[in-house]
């Protein structure tokens, strides 16, 4: 029997969850991110095992079905946080989009302050060819270490900004004058006054002011960009909970996996004006990913299994709709007769900025319970199911 | 958000601020000064400088500063900021407001949290600084 205040795994859970407690009163559910972190990725519960290397929020919640039914381990639900942001920083904007005040991109890095812990969770019920309850719990971590942006996006991004700084420099300007000649700086209450006028005047010239609006959404384009290139790095490490006691737990799956992104943009790249307009795109993934798996089929006898996935993803987008391919070789370093593969073909259309009808199609890994057929709606900033139907 | 003071003596040294944001919206600062006549006057800006900084600028002579409210705005637009952590944005905004030439020499003042509030649902950020110059009474 292992106490719980023992095992790392559930140490890290208890640390996550409270946190989760604190932030996620308020929580909506716009805000509940999709599960696509590393500790969902492990446990294979996800239409793609090839995600795009991307920044983690600040703190995001997943849910596919939280519920916690009383006891145990919360069942199905996925988190992720990203440390750095909890804390205060010293960054400017230019620096927090990793280019400087010139206009070139300022360091590579800079993204892997993004840096992502999470944690997640996948309950299965007992089926024939595994006839035993199990919740999967698993942690993970993700860095985005290297992302190059394409070589005009640096500088359009800085002289967007500067516009935004000027007119707001300007409607600053206007609204501190118009407060201040009509207020009695001797007042006893002159700077709540002041405070309250230059709210209001700020506020209603931001509303009128369609020029401003123009610079923030010319921003916002220049910003999705896809990069030229990018990658994440992420490690992850699982354990079964049979019954989903506490005590009755194995390893169950522990890897590293390294996923690059190549984005080529449909139309001119010498061009930043068609590149802000363009919203098709051809991106190749490469990934290679090294997992232990210690598989059972009765929870009695295990046998440790060391595997070597390699694969990539092709995907054509077309503004709000995408299509993909991916495929991913597994080599069984324990015993090659058990190599197999995993293709999936996936269909996506963006609804909304926040809610995507996927399709996920194909075979996994294995020889039997291998179909792929995943369909469902996602409401969140990723790109995965939030609610789903599996066959197999 | 009750005025802040800095204390200044009947002379000619002149006074100097410089403020320095700390955020990773789009900031801009704009400071002015209110004089006991009514008059409103330039102090300076932060241009198209994104990080809302104000380089050191004068200003004024300190005796002519007596009893005027020097004002300092800031506004921070998070357009680059995911929406998701706008409220953190808010939380985490340090603004210093640097002045010297007074009776103390150089004084820091920092953002309190009654200085600052959010407006269009947060997307955008306020911050306001006022400071009044007062003669500085010396103990006999």
């Amino acid at each position: 029997m292992q106490s719980p205040n023992k095992h790392p795994a559930i140490l890290f859970f208890l640390l996550l969850t409270s946190g989760f407690v604190s932030f996620g009163q308020n929580l909506e559910l716009k805000d509940l991110n999709v599960p696509n972190s590393p500790a969902f990725t492990i446990l294979d519960f996800s239409p793609k095992v090839i995600d795009k290397p991307g920044t983690a929020k600040t703190f995001t919640a997943s849910i596919v079905n939280l519920v916690n039914q009383g006891s145990g381990i919360p069942k199905n639900f996925a988190m992720e946080v990203a440390p750095y942001w909890l804390f205060p920083n010293k960054l400017t904007v230019y620096k927090y989009l990793g280019i400087d005040s010139t206009g070139k991109q300022r360091n590579i890095f800079s993204n892997a302050r993004n840096f992502s812990l999470s944690v997640g969770s996948v309950y299965k019920d007992s089926v024939k060819s595994l006839p035993f309850n199990a919740n999967y719990l698993a942690i993970g971590i993700r860095i985005n270490p290297i992302r190059i942006l394409r070589s005009k996006v640096p500088g359009a991004t800085v002289t967007t900004v500067k516009a935004i700084a000027q007119e707001l420099t300007n409607i600053n300007d206007t609204a501190s004058r118009h407060c201040l000649t009509k207020l009695d700086p001797t007042s006893a209450t002159f700077t709540v006054d002041f405070t309250k006028c230059f709210e209001k005047e700020v506020t209603e010239t931001l509303k009128k002011d369609d020029s401003l609006s123009k610079l923030e959404k010319r921003l916002e384009n220049i910003l999705a960009i896809k990069p030229l290139f990018q990658m994440d790095i992420a490690g992850a490490g699982s354990m079964t909970f049979k019954d989903n006691s506490i005590d009755d737990n194995h390893h169950h799956r522990s890897g590293v996996w390294m996923t690059m992104e190549f984005n080529l943009p449909l139309t001119k790249t010498i061009d930043i004006e068609k590149m802000i307009k363009n919203k098709n795109y051809l991106s190749i993934y490469g990934k290679a990913r090294y997992i232990q798996e210690d598989s059972t089929t009765n929870y009695k006898t295990f046998t440790r299994h060391n595997l070597l996935d390699l694969g990539g993803r092709f995907e054509f987008e077309f503004d709000r709709f995408s299509i993909s391919f991916e495929t991913l070789h597994r080599i069984n370093q324990t015993d090659k007769k058990l190599n197999t593969n995993r293709n999936v073909g996936i269909i996506q259309y963006k609804l909304r900025d926040d809610l995507y009808l996927i399709g996920s199609f194909g075979k996994n890994f294995g020889s039997v319970n291998n179909v792929v057929a995943l369909f469902g709606l996602n409401w969140g900033f990723g790109k995965q199911t939030l609610i789903e139907k599996e066959k197999s | 958000m009750a005025s802040r003071v800095y204390f200044v003596k009947k002379g000619q040294g002149v006074i100097t601020l410089e403020v320095k944001p700390t955020t990773i919206g789009i900031a801009s600062s704009v400071a002015k000064l209110k004089k006991s006549g009514g008059s409103v006057t330039d102090v300076g800006d932060s241009g198209n400088d994104a990080t809302g900084k104000i380089q050191s600028v004068p200003v004024g002579k300190s005796a002519d500063l007596l009893q005027s409210v020097l004002v300092i705005t800031t506004i921070i637009d998070l357009t680059a900021v995911p929406k998701n952590q706008w409220n953190q944005v808010f939380e985490q905004l340090r603004v210093n407001y640097h002045l010297e030439g007074g009776i103390d020499g150089p004084q820091d003042f920092n953002v309190d949290n009654d200085d600052k509030s959010q407006i269009l649902d947060g997307k955008m950020i306020i911050a306001v600084k006022a400071i009044k110059f007062e003669l500085h009474a010396i103990p006999q």
